[in-house]
């Protein structure tokens, strides 16, 4: 008793096919330009051995335009599961190489099958996109295709981590679902993501543009904020996915991987107290303080090169997973704009929702002046910190290091926002604003009246630091729960965090808040 | 063509002016001159909007142009015409928000022009220093 040769040849002749997508012709061309097929992307995604596939004999159903007798092998996606670092996820790669990617309804529903797949099972998704966009011939399938993927993207949102390769062209509604996930990697070279290309913008408009000025990588990572990691290559991209996947936990009701010994080790750090700057007005690159808080040294940041006055990024302290937020004193002397808000915002309810505790780094002068920021709405896009930070649940310690006045005191995460913790520098300068500011109103007449104003508010200014805005009037006042050196920082945070482990807070039941958009 | 110094609300500015008339073959000027660069940004209220007229076929704010990432005070410009300097060296202090922001150099080059004195106040966008 065994198989039947025929039915095993059959399944081999189909398997073949199928694997073989786009053909060697295809694959080779994509090599000979430094880039993987969509099988490789998956390849290098999972644990070897791990992959298990669904939907590869899948068919398309197209009837019109001569398609009926056409094959499309797996209909231009790959879909399945596997493991990262002995974790499942679930993933799928869209195959430039079949029918450009193009999406039809067999395509979409196998992707809609990955996303089901991962939320049943409480696992991250990956998704590589790579495709021409909607098949035409397929009509309204293919845009009912679009909508059903979107719609799974929101049901996950929050339940489990999405995560978006872009690694080819995401023209048109197929980039509204990457925007719906978590987190985007685009690749610097090959990669194409827009709405409306310089085509139709020189057709609609007569402004003329370039794919690089609005498509590509480097706009998207810098001026429209729309992506979080640039990857050189496929290859690269993968590594983001791996190392970003390390701190994130496989869904909503699991803690994120801590790293935890059980023997917490209290020392100091004295290097921190040298990267302070004894004049208050020296920029300090804040990234300096997150890598010597992080253990090892190692940060992942998000976003880099977009609102690069705040600093987002994932690392552990004592082995527990946590986002930082900081001010970015050397850029925009650490203001916080609309973009920086919305930045830091997202960010903050990423983490809120995965359990991931925040750590917030202050060095802050205020909002940024600006008739621009006023009338593009800062009150609105400001809010949207404040929003995210009460909302969130999750540990929140807060240290003010240097600068922390006005509504941004409070955007950063103050005592009254919820933070479980604040702790200060000795060199934090808490007020409603800076001593400049404030002397001119506080000494009006005194300053109307004095024969050499310039030096009377200086000397009222100077008298208004060491008096109002040290950290001990507000550690009076309970605003601050503790000053601490520098160097004591790290054991401060990861003594708080561990005590945090338990957390529990809860807040009145409703469908959701209403955070302005 | 004329080269003039103007200054406007504590900013010094170098411009070129040509009258058209006279100079009817005026070639662009050649973005190398360091008095080249003319203040597209100049204040709306400047009293001597000499610099505004499109005359000057205005370097854009393109390669080499090193605008400010924010209003501020000038504090001090660390470098001068013609010397060259490398990627990430300082070029003017500004400040702004009770910092100190350093502008640094994008890329290696050489100064062909510096905008703004110690003292002046500039906006956002505003070219301090171009580099060849």
């Amino acid at each position: 008793m065994a198989i039947s040769k025929t039915l095993s040849d059959e399944l081999e002749k189909r398997r073949k096919i199928a694997l073989d997508g786009g053909g060697a012709k295809k694959a080779e061309d994509r090599h000979a330009k430094g880039r993987m097929t969509a099988r490789e992307r998956l390849g290098s995604l999972f644990s070897k051995g791990t992959f298990q596939e669904f939907g590869l004999h899948a068919q398309h159903n197209t009837r019109y335009f001569g398609m009926a007798d056409k094959s499309i092998p797996t209909d231009g996606v790959i879909c399945g599961t596997g493991f990262v670092d002995g974790r499942p996820v679930a993933a799928f790669s869209q195959d430039f190489g079949v029918v450009g990617g193009s999406l039809g309804e067999i395509h979409a529903k196998k992707i809609c099958a990955a996303l089901d797949h991962a939320v049943k099972a409480g696992v991250p998704v990956v998704g590589f996109n790579d495709s021409g966009g909607a098949r035409i011939q397929e009509g309204v399938g293919a845009l009912s295709g679009y909508g059903q993927v979107f719609y799974r993207n929101v049901q996950l949102s929050g339940v489990v981590p999405q995560i978006s390769v872009i690694a080819g062209p995401c023209a048109g509604g197929a980039a509204y679902s990457p925007a719906l996930t978590d987190f985007i990697i685009m690749t610097r070279k090959n990669a194409q993501m827009f709405i409306c290309g310089p085509e139709v913008i020189r057709s609609v408009t007569g402004q003329v543009t370039t794919m690089d000025e609005i498509g590509s990588a480097q706009a998207h990572a810098s001026v429209s904020g729309n992506i979080h990691f640039i990857a050189e290559d496929d290859a690269h991209a993968v590594q983001i996915v791996h190392k970003l996947l390390s701190f994130l936990p496989s869904n909503n009701m699991m803690d994120p991987p801590h790293h935890i010994e059980p023997d917490l080790k209290i020392v100091d750090d004295p290097a921190l107290d040298e990267l302070v700057p004894a004049d208050s007005k020296t920029p300090f690159d804040c990234r300096k303080v997150i890598k010597s808080l992080a253990d090892g040294g190692d940060f992942l940041e998000v976003m880099e090169h977009f609102a690069a006055n705040i600093v987002i990024g994932f690392g552990r302290i004592g082995g527990v997973v946590v986002g930082f937020v900081s001010n970015q004193p050397t850029v925009k002397a650490g203001t916080l704009d609309i973009d920086a808000s919305d930045k830091a915002a997202r960010f903050v309810r990423f983490c809120n929702v995965y359990n991931i505790p925040i750590v917030t780094l202050v060095d802050v002068p205020g909002f940024l002046p600006g008739v621009n920021e006023e009338r593009r709405g800062i009150i609105r896009h400001g809010a949207k910190m404040l929003f995210a930070y009460a909302s969130a649940t999750v540990p929140k310690i807060t240290v003010i290091m240097r600068k922390a006045y006005g509504g941004a005191y409070l955007a950063m995460c103050s005592e009254d926002m919820g933070a479980d913790r604040v702790i200060a520098w000795p060199t934090a300068e808490i007020a409603v604003m800076g001593a400049e500011g404030a002397v001119s109103i506080l000494y009006r007449k005194e300053l109307a009246e004095a024969e050499d104003k310039v030096a009377k508010a200086k000397e009222l200014a100077d008298e208004y630091r060491t008096e109002f805005a040290t950290p001990y009037l507000s550690a009076g006042r309970l605003a601050i729960h503790d000053i601490i050196q520098p160097r004591e920082t790290k054991s401060s945070i990861a003594l708080t965090l561990r005590g945090l482990m338990s957390k529990r807070e809860t807040r009145p039941p409703k469908k959701h808040g209403n955070i302005p958009l | 063509m004329k080269r003039l110094r103007i200054t406007v609300q504590g900013i010094t500015y170098d411009v070129t002016v040509e009258d058209e008339d006279l100079d009817a073959a005026a070639v662009p000027a050649p973005a190398a001159k360091p008095a080249a660069p003319a203040p597209v940004a100049a204040p709306v209220a400047a009293p001597a909007p000499v610099a505004a007229p499109a005359a000057a076929p205005a370097a854009p704010a393109g390669d080499g142009a090193v605008p400010s990432p924010l209003a501020g005070t000038v504090m001090s410009v660390e470098v001068s015409v013609g010397q060259k300097v490398s990627g990430g060296d300082t070029l003017v202090v500004l400040e702004a928000m009770k910092m100190n922001t350093n502008i640094s150099a994008p890329s290696d080059g050489t100064v062909t022009a510096v905008n703004v004195a110690p003292g002046a106040t500039v906006t956002e966008g505003q070219i301090l220093v171009t580099l060849s």
